[in-house]
């Protein structure tokens, strides 16, 4: 379990590397667009290659946000409850946001084969969409994990407390 | 049931969820999967979900946020912002408040430049909270001014709302974009008083530097040359039109970095202390952002918004009254939905009714800006806060929201003025051809 | 709201235009008709401005059951529409009764494959897109250079031309234009009052020898179709027959509000000569060749596609002059 849960944080670590890249990617291309541009030779695509680009950016942070608590929450109330009732609703919640962004994978790796199978591509560019889609489904799986393993260590110390 | 009926229930469901700490942008995403799975089908539902959140996460629109962010990261990681509000406090910080006027200053200047509220509000949040935090102002203060004052972004043009609005409205872009000149200005004069009332009330608030000499004011002003550089880049390349307002943000950090870079402020673990920050807090607001896509989906299925409006437009009232209902109205459902959203869901019904009561269409889309405003900073979704939220995390979001509703008086009191003296938004554009 | 009775059917339509948009009104009063003809057997709750399903998610949220009837445009999802796509070429379309006319004439001669998983109503689409610029231009060596903003198969004309394309969403155009980011738009010249661009460009140059159209579908959900009875199918089918023209001409006046807007605010219009016109059709041949080379080698009748449209394109352009 605990090897497990290493493994977790590590990869997701590694996706933030990737999600940290795009970040730079992006602001790199922007420039360098203007730029060209003003030599009215703007790099063609870079409209739709941003938005990609974006997408990168959040699935592959989905995983390790969660784990630095980076998903805004109101605390208000369940702070104000007995320590041991928080972590039985810690439990759940981890459950119920595993279930979310597993169906969340599910659909957009289905929703990617879908677009792959249409054969449709980006406006510009003609560049196949479907591997940013299955890249959000790879965020989401990771993110589904995270919780899962969050949710079993809650129960765990539910059982122990 | 109804779609009222289900509608209803899911704001209910919407509310008990989030109290149970589950994030918001998670809550937004259940209660609307399951709502619209309830109203059409599951497997609608089932695909709902993915194509919302892959059309909010390749939004060109929204990748200012990562970008925005990245440039208030690296200017404070770097020290840029901190020399700018040492300056700040050498020349205001003895004033009641000085620091959270000056950011407020900011949040208007940084508007001018960007379309948005919540790049707005991520941008201020990086640069200014911690330097408020280090001269010890209240966390409510500190995070309230900076989550309104965020919400200039879209009155003061550049406006993503303006334009939407002008689109659907057939209403000149242009003459929308003038239109929010002096009511932004009365707004951020507004909430400079609010902050100059609040701190005489509640003097504990902030701790007021003793007053500098002029040398030292002087010599604090080199600290400021940095930042200005960044302004002359941004807002000179913006006006002549090297680029748009989106690029703006990535000019706008690769600015920073290489000011950073040139001046040896850079250190790599800052570097990559500023990177992760920027994809944690734009993942968060983008969760957020496709969490309300969703709801509002969801919403939308349930026939509750437009039902509102053929309610109003049938009511028999004096008009004044007819605009506070709406304005009421928009009030309520900003509570509870993504304000562009909200706008392209309503817009339909209630504008054919304000411009059959005679009202002016450019004076009511200054109105419905600021009740957008309004919406990015009232609970429970208040898109604003959790940004700023996602910046602060040790200040927990009641205290953010207690902050921010003491800045919402500002809101209203410009509501108000601009219901009494349309001339405020009307007189500039009246100046147009 | 009263309680829908069991033999209501209720259909969601999503339309991408605004609601205040003309094609988006045209659209309503499609479904009021349709309510109006089934004595309320059919409700139709439309959402206008892409508030269910956005314009490049609309015909697979049909497909999907998002929504149960869609609007939108077939070129925002560039691949899926192979044959389709070859209506957006610049054929020169001299009007939009005329685009809306061949754009249904050529679906039903063709009825192509990618359009199988939907119930197709009617097609619709745009009066000629031209230049629109802050410098006038009545030459391609005043073209040249010129940045232009443009996304897919118009960026494609516009490089054809000797200019350079800038994508960017329609919303930020104004702007752009207004800053001088982007010099020009190609578009529909509704697009100059639709969008309020007529504020920042100065000239229209009508380039309509080489209009290229938009089309756009109107479809719904295959299994929602079938469960609909026989007589309400033909209700349906019935009005959509009759909307063709309805869209057609809703184009072809917003068309002429845009021209008016334009010239009201002083914007002046610059026609191309003979000799120009035909140099200007030869910088575009390429893209339809290409277009031919392309979608034939997918195995599709491409090179038929064509001739039948410069066909239909003559044919009902002097039906509706
Ligand atoms: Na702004
Ligand atoms: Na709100």
């Amino acid at each position: 379990m605990v090897q497990f849960h290493r493994g977790i944080v590590l990869v997701s670590q590694g996706f933030n590397v990737v999600s940290g890249a795009a970040v730079i990617t992006m602001m790199i291309l922007t420039c360098a667009d203007v730029v060209l541009r003003l030599l009215r030779n703007p790099i063609p695509g870079t409209y739709e290659i941003v938005g990609f680009l974006g997408t990168v950016i959040i699935s592959f942070s989905l995983a390790s946000t969660s784990l630095e608590k980076g998903h805004i929450a109101v605390e208000i109330l369940v702070e104000r409850l007995p320590k041991r009732l928080q972590i039985a609703i810690e439990t759940v919640v981890s459950l119920i946001g595993a279930v979310l962004f597993g169906l969340i994978a599910w659909q957009c790796a289905a929703y990617a084969a879908d677009m792959r199978h249409s054969g449709e591509v980006s406006l510009t560019l003609a560049m196949p969409i479907h591997p940013f889609i299955y890249g959000i489904a790879l965020g989401s799986g990771l993110l589904s994990m995270v919780l899962l393993t969050e949710c079993l260590r809650s129960a765990i110390r539910t059982v122990k407390s | 049931m109804t779609p009222v009926t289900v509608g209803l229930l899911g704001f209910a469901v919407l509310v008990a969820l989030m109290f149970a700490r589950i994030p918001v942008g998670f809550v937004m995403a259940i209660v609307g999967f399951l709502g619209f799975g309830l109203l059409t089908s599951w497997s609608a539902s089932l695909n709902l979900i993915a194509r919302d959140f892959f059309s909010v996460f390749s939004s060109y629109g929204l990748t200012v946020i990562p970008l925005f962010i990245f440039m208030g990261q690296i200017a404070h990681h770097t020290g840029i912002s901190g020399r700018l509000f040492n300056a700040a406090n050498k020349i205001m910080g003895h004033l009641p408040g000085g620091l959270a006027i000056a950011t407020i200053g900011a949040c208007a200047g940084f508007s001018a430049i960007c379309g948005s509220t919540s790049a707005t509000a991520a941008t201020m949040a990086a640069v200014a909270l911690p330097e408020m935090k280090k001269y010890r102002y209240d966390p409510s203060l500190a995070t309230g001014v900076v989550a309104a004052g965020g919400s200039l972004g879209i009155l003061i043009p550049p406006s993503t709302i303006f334009i939407v609005y002008g689109i659907m409205t057939e209403q000149s872009v242009g003459k929308l974009f003038m239109a929010g000149v002096l009511p932004g200005i009365c707004l951020t004069v507004l909430f400079i008083l609010s902050i100059v009332v609040w701190v005489r009330l509640r003097p504990g608030l902030c701790v007021r530097a003793p007053k500098a000499t002029l040398r030292e004011r002087i010599a604090s002003l080199s600290g400021v040359i940095e930042t200005f550089i960044l302004f002359v880049l941004v807002m000179g390349g913006l006006f002549i039109g090297f680029f748009t307002p989106t690029e703006a943000a990535g000019v706008g950090a690769f600015g920073t970095l290489a000011i950073a870079l040139i001046g040896r402020n850079l250190s790599w673990k800052s570097f990559i202390t500023s990177l992760n920050e920027t994809t944690r807090i734009s993942c968060m607001i983008l969760v957020i952002v496709a969490g309300a896509t969703v709801f509002g989906h969801f919403l939308a299925v349930t026939t509750i918004p437009a039902g509102i409006g053929s309610w109003v437009s049938g009511l028999r009232l004096p008009p004044y009254l007819i605009i506070g209902i709406i304005i009421i109205i928009y009030l309520l459902l900003g509570c509870l939905m993504d304000s562009l959203a909200m706008i392209m869901l309503t817009i339909p019904v209630f504008y054919p009714v304000v411009t059959a009561l005679g009202y002016d269409p450019i004076w009511f889309g200054v109105v419905i800006v600021l009740v957008a405003e309004m919406g990015v900073i009232t609970p429970p979704i208040g898109i604003n806060v959790y940004v700023v939220a996602g910046v602060a995390r040790d200040v927990p979001l009641q205290v953010i929201f207690r902050g921010v509703l003491r800045m919402m008086i500002a809101l209203f009191l410009t509501a108000l003025l601009l219901i009494a003296f349309p001339q405020i938004a009307l007189f500039l554009p009246g100046l147009m051809k | 709201a009263p309680e829908a009775s069991a033999e209501t059917t209720q259909l969601t339509y999503s339309i991408f235009f605004p609601a205040s948009h003309g094609q988006a009104k045209a659209g309503e009063d499609w479904a009021r008709e349709i309510e109006k003809r089934t004595n309320g057997r059919v409700k139709i709750n439309v959402l206008a401005g892409g508030t269910l399903t956005p314009a490049d998610q609309c015909f697979d949220g049909v497909v999907k059951g998002i929504s149960d009837i869609g609007m939108s445009v077939f070129a925002y999802t560039r691949g899926r529409f192979p044959l389709m796509e070859a209506l957006d070429l610049p054929l020169g379309y001299p009007n939009g009764r005329t685009a809306t006319r061949v754009a249904n004439e050529f679906f039903k001669k063709f009825n192509p494959k990618e359009l199988e998983g939907v119930k197709v109503l009617y097609i619709h689409a745009h009066g000629p897109g031209l230049l629109h610029t802050k410098a006038p231009v009545a030459t391609l060596e005043q073209l040249k250079g010129m940045k232009i903003r443009s996304t897919g198969l118009s960026a494609k004309i516009v490089t054809a031309l000797g200019a350079v394309p800038v994508a960017m969403p329609q919303g930020q155009t104004y702007e752009s234009l207004q800053k001088g980011v982007v010099e020009g738009t190609f578009a529909p010249i509704e697009t100059l009052k639709g969008w309020k661009q007529a504020e920042v460009v100065k000239s229209t140059t009508d380039s309509s020898g080489i209009g290229y159209t938009t089309a756009m579908f109107v479809v719904m959900n295959l299994q929602k179709w079938k469960t609909l009875p026989a007589d309400v199918q033909k209700i349906m089918e019935e009005a959509s027959g009759q909307w063709i023209d309805v869209h057609g001409k809703a184009w072809d006046d917003l068309d002429e509000e845009g021209r008016k807007y334009t010239l009201s605010l002083g914007n002046k219009f610059v026609s191309l000569s003979e000799a120009e016109n035909g140099r200007w059709k030869k910088a575009v041949r390429p893209i339809i060749d290409d277009y031919i080379k392309e979608v034939s080698a997918k195995g599709l009748p491409a090179q038929q596609a064509l001739k039948d449209l410069e066909g239909l394109i003559v044919q009902y352009g002097k039906q509706y002059k």
